[in-house]
């Protein structure tokens, strides 16, 4: 197997720098790349895809979760909307009440 | 008719803030302060139930991965924001929508009436007010006939008026719970579409990079995040992730058509 090739691959792929130095080192340990060594890149490389979808997935719950507080702000003011209005009507009847009883 | 001993204090206590008028005002402006502080008070109430609640879904979604363990712990995600704020408030909340509830009984207690509804508090008070005109006639000791007809009169219009504001109050109430029914559709929408994605993912991505098939997944997944556009800040961090995977693919397959060769 043509270690320079896949070192080449390696180097020129657009993953994390972290990501890169790592493979290289499993790449780097023997003389003539074995068909193991692919196979642990490659179990490497799953792994990273997969916690890059679950960084993913939890983006989307923080997203759902910063748009409830958004709205439980909406909500929030219109309870305070609804209380306020709720007040001025109400003093507009003690009010009145007040003008009739005089 | 003569000024009672009473009224004066009466007038002493509150200030009157407005002079010459007859003896019920100062009753009634009682009556209005203590509804207004009664109102306050659930007012409050409601605040730091709100700011609690939001705190528990803060908890959620910022704890990283936690997030999306959560997402995954229980069969329902509503569940989960239900018992957050039933462990937080130590009320017997079921769910999110259960805020509107608080809210009413917050309203409630802080009217200190018996009414399970925050409409009915508002009648309530109201009839308090009522009832302060009424223990003004019965405490001038009789102020004559004049006063007992002009209160009847007054209470039917008062009940009437606040009747009206008992259907208005109602009706906004509804509005509020349709609200945080949508609110927390909304959020239970969001995250079963994140647990939806990544189960997707892991169910599928290694008979996809068999079959090479990963760029159908990746655009899948894509589509999946086209439900967090509406938060910039987050859909980029999110197509950020996306590139991350594409180089991470495109590796895997490159190594494994080198290695074929």
């Amino acid at each position: 197997m043509d270690k320079n090739k896949i070192t080449q691959l390696i180097q020129e792929a657009k993953i994390t720098p972290e990501l890169k130095q790592e493979l290289l080192q499993m790449v780097e340990q023997e003389e003539t790349l074995s068909e193991e060594t692919i196979q642990k890149v490659q179990k490497r490389l799953a792994s990273a895809a997969d916690a890059v979808a679950q960084n993913i997935a939890d983006i989307m719950v923080e997203s759902a979760t910063d748009k409830m507080n958004q709205d439980m702000d909406g909500l929030e003011k219109d309870v305070n909307d609804f209380q306020a209005e709720l007040n001025k009507k109400a003093d507009a009847i003690d009010l009145e009440t007040t003008r009739k009883e005089m | 008719m003569k000024k009672s001993r009473e009224f004066e204090s009466d007038n002493d206590v509150e200030g009157s803030q407005i002079e010459g008028k007859e003896r019920p005002m100062t009753l009634l402006e009682i009556g209005q302060a203590r509804r207004k502080e009664k109102m306050q008070k659930a007012k409050t109430r409601f605040s730091g139930f709100g700011a609690k609640i939001k705190n528990v879904f803060k908890r959620i979604g910022g704890a990283g991965n936690t997030a999306l363990d959560a997402a995954f712990a229980a069969p329902e995600v509503a569940k989960i924001v239900g018992q957050g704020v039933k462990k937080e408030m130590l009320t017997s909340a079921e769910n999110v929508i259960e805020v509107g509830k608080a809210v009413g009984h917050g309203v409630k207690v802080g009217a200190e009436t018996g009414a399970g509804l925050a409409v009915e508090g508002a009648i309530m008070t109201g009839r308090g007010v009522k009832r302060g005109v009424e223990a003004a006639g019965a405490g001038l000791e009789k102020a004559g006939q004049w006063l007992d007809k002009k209160d009847l009169e007054v209470s039917e219009w008062t009940d009437r008026k606040y009747e009206a504001m008992g259907r208005w109050t109602q009706e906004q109430w509804q509005n509020i719970q349709e609200k945080g029914r949508d609110v927390r559709q909304g959020f239970a929408d969001g995250v079963e579409k994140a647990r939806a994605t990544y189960t997707h993912f892991r169910e599928n991505r290694a008979e996809a990079a068999k079959q090479r098939k990963l760029a159908d997944l990746r655009a899948e997944m894509n589509r999946s995040l086209e439900a967090i556009r509406w938060n910039e800040a987050r859909y980029k961090e999110a197509e950020e992730q996306m590139q991350a995977l594409e180089g991470i693919d495109n590796l895997s397959e490159e190594l494994a058509s080198a290695s074929a060769e």
